[in-house]
């Protein structure tokens, strides 16, 4: 394939994949939308066969603007359709246009409109959407793009130089583009992709480098990142809706683990970290609602130095609907470097929140403790009405779960409420009564969903056994609430950190024991999960299919995508360059100043007799050292210049006119092999020469004083300062033409 | 006169030299809009606060970014070389051969432009200088490219080259980056040289004859035969020897050499008034120095005789020798950076002709401007009467301003120039080729391209 046309493929492979930045999530809107790239490489393929061949085959001018005029009344009809889509039916006019030049004759002009026809496809698909697919769509678009850059360089050049005509043609003249023959070798691609390397890391920088403004990232204009919405931690929950997000392999946050003392803790495929939610305490058949009670408050950091034991999560939560945050519990520290306003926790129930619900991603960092079952720093003991609310079930439940549970944890004394709720918790966990499962069967539709579970079906997934925990606990008079929450997560090993999914949303429990002793009577709440880990890790695996290593680039992929790219603000920006920025050049003018201390300390002498010492002696010692250095640098540098000053070549070039005539003695000599080695004399060489000529014979001896006489000259002008006379020099020239017709007589 | 290497001219030039840098980066005209479109992208990115706008925008930048770095490394490793004539004839063809070699091991050299610049050292004679600009589609690595820039010679004069400019818009052609590469060089551009007409050999011989006195029926033919040599325009077809035209395929004429011919002196009188030259008096000025030029030429072509050149000026100047094609370079040269003048004549030139010549020689005068001889010939203190006599005798006077000189020479089309002294200049190139290391290859470009600087 020749040049010209490997250009024009990967120009019109370009435009397909600015077309399909512009439509790839562009089909909600308008269902044809993915017609369009398909479209457009149909039609790149049909002009690079005919048009791109034979221009003869162009439609004519007064054609392509009539398609042009027809192709703007097709986007003004789409617009009509639907009046909300202006930018995406200009977008399509753009694209018609695009197909309409496409079969016109190609100029250079030509193809920068092209280009740029493909850029604003590719800004009104930005516009229209930054979601991941647009985020890969766009990166296969800006690779096609520098690619065709290169070429297009190669091709103008071609263009603007190949073509001068030559003077003595033999051979038919060839195509501009086509003297780049054998171009595309593999230095060529190994040079391109090392271009292309370097070009997108430049970008990159500058990208990040941008001014930024805080609010950037926040979804302000533009379609910008989805939000998710979480079912299951909604303020009122269908029993069940969890199992919609159990089977939802989308993302939720990125965690990084730290110990108090800033190592990195290495999650374990068995750690099973419980990421605490959104709390529910009231149930009415098969609904769960949240308190009513939200105060919350800003933690009050501890000021003291954090406990080695505790753990110090970052997490990055991708942009959802709902202001609940989560967390290890007990949360002892809150932080958010990046948003303005610190994430909250609840005084009713120790959950965490923000204050908004925006669809933005979410940066926070949440110090918590080591034990998960101690008290939460600033949740209240429960009030009577919330008391009451953990103490509420249906009445028409309470008998019939109250004998259940009687009948696991009669024997146990009610004053061991502990032993007894975790007697349930076994009951349920641990007998093989109960399975897990996600599929949603009910045996007896009329009956509530919980007690179906427990007494019918025996099978559900965890909301089903929080549920009957909660309520279990309830109905022997143990205060509980259920959490919803995740549990565990993906660890990935390439970026050292948690990826927690919607599918590993979990529900479980928590019991109130009272008030705490050991932790100045703050109320005591104790974590009980009832279902099967084993059964429901193996539900969470089967969730997503892909898995591996390739998983984990793809989580990175994305993580840098929602946080460093469409999520990029003026604090993230910050935090990752200008901060570190700030602190190493801080840290050089401490560094400088330290050294400008330290180095005046070692000069400062109060007074002559101080200097008079083993600190003065060294001073001394090191100073006149150091002026040795300078004065011999200097006296180098000095040297140096006088040397280029004078010059070795200005002395000869003064001369050079004077003495030439010896350089050509010299010349003669050294063709017949005579040649002045460094420890001879000029004038001993003459003589040497002289001797070498007179026994040559044949008529020698006419020429054997040649080198004493021109030697003579040479000395009286160089050494002499004299200047010969013209009549001299031109006896020495006949001399030396004497010299040369001799041992040249072929010549003359 | 060379610059002494102290001087402080010279010594600020150098210092410049090693601190300003020796490369240059520009925009180019798509450059100067590819900015201006990212400028917009990055106006409409930071208003509208969309993060992937300002993504597509620093993408964008990427080329403009990356082109500073990598154009800076296309440039490396590569070495430019020139081969030009050390002189040509005005108005002939001129090929300047220009040589890079890539000695890089992965990347090829693409789309490398070579720019040259060819200035007239006296900037005052008026003469335009060249600037030619030779294109490299492809060096493979490891290998040299050659690429001939051929143009037309340009008015007679001493010009020197500038340094050599090799230029790169490489990878994306936004940015252009020069590197300046001193390689200073001189072009002497002689007179164009033409052919005298049949008419001149008469006139010319008619004048020798005269003087001798005798032997008016001599011609051509009955000079003694010396040789055979090409044909050449002008030649008489009588002189063609058509048995050897007839085996070798080619005409050939007979040569003969003129025996016992009279030493020549060509004197030549560049007069132009000082003010308000007409356009007619410099071009006389120029065929009169054609003129000597050819004589000289045709004169060296047979080795023989004394010749000798004298011009007027401030300074009348002669110089003379045997004829022989080094004399005649001698010649050449001096006639190319020859600059007519108001002052001086001809008297002031024959006081300081060798005895010899203006006792023996034959003289041709060339002149711009009417001349009485014999007042100039009595004017001289060298002279008696009846010398001035014998000189008028053996003058040939010739008014280059009346016309004189149109019937006795004409020119014929470019590259009819003398022959034998391009290809001892061609066979002196080749010579001088710059020794190459052995097992690289020399590579000719894919073309040999020549364009002009637009």
């Amino acid at each position: 394939m020749t040049f010209s046309r490997i250009y024009r493929a990967s120009f019109y492979a370009m435009l397909v994949f600015a077309t399909l930045v512009l439509s790839i999530d562009a089909t909600d809107d308008n269902p044809l939308a993915m017609l369009y790239p398909p479209g457009v490489a149909l039609a790149g393929l049909v002009a690079f066969f005919t048009v791109d061949r034979n221009p003869k085959l162009a439609p004519s001018r007064s054609v392509a603007s009539f398609l042009a005029l027809a192709s703007a009344g097709l986007s003004v009809a789409e617009f009509q359709y639907n009046p909300n889509l202006i930018l995406l039916a200009t977008a399509h006019w753009l694209v018609y246009l695009q197909v309409i030049k496409m079969f016109l004759p190609k100029q250079v002009e030509d193809d920068w409109f092209l280009f740029l026809l493909g850029l604003v496809q590719v800004l009104v698909g930005g516009v229209i959407s930054q979601s991941a697919n647009v985020g890969i769509a766009l990166f296969i678009w800006a690779l096609l793009a520098l690619w065709v850059l290169s070429l297009f360089a190669l091709h103008r050049e071609a263009l603007r130089l190949g073509t001068v005509p030559r003077p003595a043609e033999e051979v038919a003249p060839e195509a501009p583009s086509e003297i780049y023959r054998g171009l595309l070798d593999a230095p060529f691609f190994l040079a391109s992709i090392r271009v292309a390397a370097t070009t997108l890391a430049l970008g990159g920088i500058i990208f990040l480098a941008m001014p930024r403004r805080a609010s950037m990232g926040m979804a302000s204009r533009g379609a910008g990142l989805p939000g998710q919405h979480l079912s299951g931690f909604d303020d009122e929950v269908q029993l069940g809706q969890m199992g919609e997000i159990l089977e939802n392999d989308t993302i939720v946050m990125s965690i990084e683990l730290f110990r108090g003392n800033g190592s990195r803790i290495a999650p374990d495929a068995d750690d099973e970290y419980r990421w605490r939610g959104a709390t529910m305490s009231q149930y009415e058949t098969g609904r769960w609602r949240r308190q009513s009670l939200r105060q919350g408050g800003n933690m009050e950091s501890p000021g003291r130095e954090p406990d080695p034991r505790s753990i110090r999560q970052t997490i990055k939560m991708e942009p959802t609907d709902s202001s609940i945050l989560f967390g290890l519990r007990p949360v002892l520290d809150t932080n958010s470097p990046l948003q303005r306003s610190l994430p909250t926790v609840s005084s009713v129930d120790g959950s965490l929140q923000r204050s908004s619900n925006r669809a933005v991603p979410v940066d926070y960092e949440i110090v918590s403790g080591p034990d998960p079952d101690a008290p939460q720093p600033g949740e209240n003991y429960p009030g009577r009405a919330y008391l009451r609310e953990l103490l509420s079930m249906p009445e028409s439940l309470r008998e019939r779960f109250r004998a259940l549970a009687l009948e696991q944890v009669g024997h146990i004394p009610a004053e061991n409420v502990r032993a007894r709720a975790e007697g349930l918790e076994h009951f349920l966990r641990d007998t093989g009564r109960y399975t897990y499962t996600l599929k949603m069967d009910r045996v007896d539709p009329d009956d509530d969903p919980v007690a179906d579970f427990l007494l019918n079906r025996k099978a559900g997934h965890c909301e089903y056994f929080a549920s009957a925990l909660t309520l279990l606990l309830r109905s022997i008079d143990i205060p509980a609430r259920m959490v919803n929450g995740f549990k565990g997560g993906d660890h990935n090993a390439i970026a050292g950190m948690i990826t927690v999914r919607q599918k590993h949303a979990h529900s479980w429990v928590e019991a109130l024991m009272g008030p705490s002793e050991e932790f100045q009577y703050e109320p005591l709440w104790i974590t009980l999960d009832a279902s099967p880990a084993d059964q429901r890790n193996e539900t969470v695996a089967r969730v997503g299919g892909v898995s591996g290593y390739f998983r984990q680039v793809t989580d990175l992929i994305r993580y840098l995508w929602v946080f460093y790219v469409i999520g990029f603000n003026s604090e993230r920006q910050d935090r990752l360059l200008y901060g570190p920025i700030g602190r190493l050049v801080e840290d050089a003018k401490n560094g400088f100043r330290i050294m400008a201390d330290a180095l005046r300390s070692l000069l400062h002498f109060p007074s002559v007799g101080s200097f008079f010492s083993l600190r003065g002696f060294l001073v001394s010692f090191f100073a006149l050292l150091l002026l040795v250095g300078l004065a011999r640098l200097a006296g180098w540098a000095a040297g140096r210049i006088f040397r280029w000053l004078r010059g070795p070549k200005a002395e000869a070039a003064s001369l050079g006119a004077g003495i030439a005539f010896h350089g050509r003695l010299l010349r003669l000599l050294a063709e017949v092999g005579l040649e002045r080695p460094a420890a001879e004399t000029p004038r001993e060489f003459a003589r040497r020469a002289a001797i070498f000529l007179s026994g040559n014979g044949s008529g020698a001896d006419a020429v054997a004083d040649v080198p004493p006489l021109v030697v003579d000259a040479f000395y009286r002008v160089r050494f002499g300062e004299h200047v010969l006379p013209p009549d001299q020099l031109a006896h020495l020239d006949a001399r030396l033409d004497a010299l040369e017709a001799h041992l040249h007589p072929e010549a003359s | 006169m060379p610059e002494p290497r102290t001087s402080p001219r010279r010594f600020s030039r150098w210092l410049i030299s090693n601190i300003w840098p020796n490369q240059r980066l520009r925009l180019t005209r798509e450059g100067w809009g590819y900015l201006g479109i990212w400028l917009g992208l990055l106006a409409t990115g930071l208003y509208q606060q969309i993060n992937l706008i300002l993504l597509v925008a620093g993408l964008a930048a990427g080329p403009v970014a990356a082109s500073m770095v990598v154009s800076a490394s296309m440039l490396r490793r590569l070495r430019i070389g020139r081969r030009a004539p050390s002189y040509a004839f005005s108005g002939e063809p001129l090929a300047i051969d220009y040589l890079l070699d890539n000695d890089r091991r992965l990347s090829a050299a693409l789309a490398m432009v070579v720019a040259d610049e060819l200035i007239p050292v006296d900037r005052t004679s008026g003469a335009t200088g060249l600037g030619p600009l030779v294109f490299f589609p492809r060096v493979p690595v490891q290998s040299r490219a050659r690429a001939r820039w051929q143009g037309t010679a340009p008015a007679r004069g001493r010009y020197r080259f500038r340094s050599l400019e090799l230029v790169t818009r490489s990878p994306f052609g936004l940015l252009e980056r020069e590197l300046d590469v001193p390689m200073p060089g001189e072009l002497v551009v002689y007179p164009a040289i033409g052919q005298l007409a049949r008419r001149w050999q008469y006139k010319h011989r008619e004048a020798s004859e005269a003087r001798r006195g005798s032997r008016n029926d001599r011609s051509v033919q009955q000079q003694e035969y010396h040789g055979l040599r090409d044909y050449r325009p002008g030649d008489s077809p009588r002189w063609i020897h058509w048995r050897t035209t007839a085996r070798l395929g080619v005409p050939m004429v007979k040569e003969f050499e003129q025996q016992h011919e009279q030493d020549l002196a060509v004197l030549l009188d560049p007069w132009l008034p000082r003010n308000k030259a007409t356009a007619e008096q410099r071009e006389a000025v120029e065929a009169a120095i054609k003129f000597a030029a050819t004589v000289c030429y045709e004169t060296c072509r047979h080795p023989g005789r004394r010749l000798l050149l004298g011009w007027t000026g401030p300074t009348p100047g002669l110089r003379q020798g045997p004829a022989s094609v080094k004399l005649l370079h001698e010649f050449l040269e001096q006639l190319a950076t020859l600059r007519p003048s108001p002052e001086g004549g001809l008297s002031d030139l024959l006081d300081v002709l060798p005895p010899a010549v203006l006792r023996e020689s034959f003289l041709i005068v060339v002149s711009t401007r009417p001349i009485q001889l014999a007042e100039e010939a009595e004017r001289t203190s060298r002279l008696s009467q009846a010398s001035v006599r014998g000189l008028l005798g053996r003058v040939t006077l010739l008014d280059a301003s009346r016309g004189d000189l149109d019937a006795l020479i004409r020119f014929g089309p470019p590259g009819s120039s003398p022959t034998a002294l391009r290809e001892e200049s061609d066979a002196a190139d080749e010579g001088q080729d710059e020794g190459r290391p052995d097992g690289v290859p020399v590579v000719a470009a894919g073309v040999e391209d020549q364009g002009g600087r637009p």
